[in-house]
């Protein structure tokens, strides 16, 4: 290969165990083991796009680093990655560097937020990214390394290492990986991608701030008003960023067989969301006064508080398989940003 | 000897524009004091008693008060950061969370 490579190299023994060893010291892995990224492995990567290696997509905060696409691809190998979810992986780290999607804060918070990857379109089951039984769980490789990459580019590029320069107070596991397909398939609503104007063939990748999931056991209702119910009095968490600071696109990820029972209850997507935003707002008097002067200063006492301050930021998805199980993701402060993967 | 195997390093070099440092000011007597904040929580409480103890201790010539949130973006364009900049002799960050 007579490419000029942008990245440094090093010699290291030729042992799983030594190029992990040096990685772990080195600060560069996530704790679990790396695949070593060779020149031949960073290359058959790179035959996973068109694009140029030495192009610079961004750089990332908080140290800045610069993420070019030979770079990136440096972390997919380390990562487990195939080649063919390269361009996701791209697509997925220009949209968490839009201005709008607030890395510089994301990183080096107290918050626990992790980017949230949902990928929309036919691309997601190609690549065979769950988005049914588990699909916030292990076992798929497209899911857990996609995730894993990203999370690696934003240590190795982004330099946030935690309690350096991410100061997250506890974090969260889904700092590991968290990357998911919409359920479109199960879904008796237009896919996220399609709602926020994009061909339904067309593949995304939609980046949100996000806390893990917090579940929402509802196995009684039998209509979309009992579902929603529940779905309300889960949200209703008077300690989310989305509540004290009326910012921030939260996440709720509804299960086929709720989504079902509620859209058989004549319910659009446009609906759910009007229901649990209307219905999930609280009493001023459930914060203590201290709370109300920093968070809701000059509010009427009978005013109420709604979950985040914009009823459109609210985003409703179709995840999971068989069980009445869905979830909320409270999320941190910036929007969710959503771009269309090129390869 | 072990064999050996070259490997590329995953980290980049942060590109950080390299600036000069101002003299410190000698003494804040007659200066003017900017106060920028990044509209996190508490940071406020901070500067407005820093603002309080530094007025109470010096002769100030005055002070003046910014806020600019997401203080990662290009702070060098933001029109708050030239204000404060113009009408300072020298400006206090908090940036807290």
């Amino acid at each position: 290969m007579d490419r000029k490579y942008l990245s440094e190299k090093m010699l290291v023994e030729d042992s799983f165990e030594a190029v992990n060893n040096l990685f772990i010291e080195k600060g560069w892995s996530d704790g679990l083991p790396v695949i070593p990224p060779t020149v031949s492995a960073v290359e058959k990567m790179l035959s996973g796009t068109k694009r140029d290696p030495s192009e610079m997509l961004a750089k990332i905060p908080p140290s800045w680093g610069e993420a070019s696409i030979e770079k990136i691809a440096v972390n997919a190998v380390m990562a487990g990655c195939l080649p063919e979810y390269l361009p996701v992986i791209i697509t997925t780290v220009e949209a968490m560097c839009d201005e709008k999607f607030r890395l510089g804060e994301i990183q080096p918070t107290t918050h626990p937020v992790a980017p949230l990857i949902v990928v929309n379109g036919p691309i997601a089951k190609k690549l065979d990214i769950n988005s049914k039984a588990g699909a916030f769980g292990p076992c798929w490789r497209a899911n857990a390394t996609i995730g894993r990459a990203i999370r690696l580019i934003l240590l190795n590029i982004g330099g946030a290492y935690p309690g350096k320069l991410d100061l997250a107070t506890q974090g969260q596991p889904c700092k590991y990986t968290y990357c998911i397909a919409e359920n479109e398939e199960d879904s008796p609503w237009e896919p996220l991608h399609v709602e926020r104007g994009f061909a339904a063939f067309a593949g995304t990748v939609t980046v949100v701030a996000a806390e893990n999931p917090h579940n929402i056991n509802e196995h009684v209702g039998i209509n979309g008003e009992e579902i929603l119910t529940s779905i309300c009095n889960a949200v209703m968490n008077t300690g989310t960023n989305n509540v004290l600071f009326q910012e921030g696109t939260p996440v709720i990820a509804i299960c086929p067989e709720h989504a079902a029972t509620i859209a058989a209850s004549g319910f659009s997507k446009q609906g759910v969301r009007d229901y649990i935003y209307e219905n999930s707002k609280m009493p001023l008097k459930r914060f203590y006064p201290r709370q109300i002067d920093k968070y809701f200063p000059g509010w009427d006492e009978n005013r109420l508080v709604p979950i985040t301050a914009h009823k459109e930021d609210l985003i409703i998805i179709v995840v999971g398989g068989t069980g009445k199980h869905s979830s909320y993701l409270p999320a941190f402060l910036p929007p969710s940003v959503t771009r269309e993967i090129k390869e | 000897m072990a064999d050996m195997i070259e490997i590329f390093i995953p980290t980049a070099e942060p590109k950080i524009k390299k600036f000069a440092v101002n003299s410190r000011l000698a003494n804040l007597d007659g200066e003017v004091l900017g106060f920028l904040w990044n509209e996190k929580p508490n940071g406020d409480v901070l500067l407005r008693r820093l603002r309080q103890q530094l007025t109470q201790k010096y002769k100030l010539g005055g002070t003046t008060w910014e806020q600019i949130g997401g203080l990662h973006v290009d702070v060098d364009k933001a029109p708050e950061i030239k204000k404060i900049a113009a009408a300072a002799d020298t400006v206090i960050i908090a940036v807290c969370d």
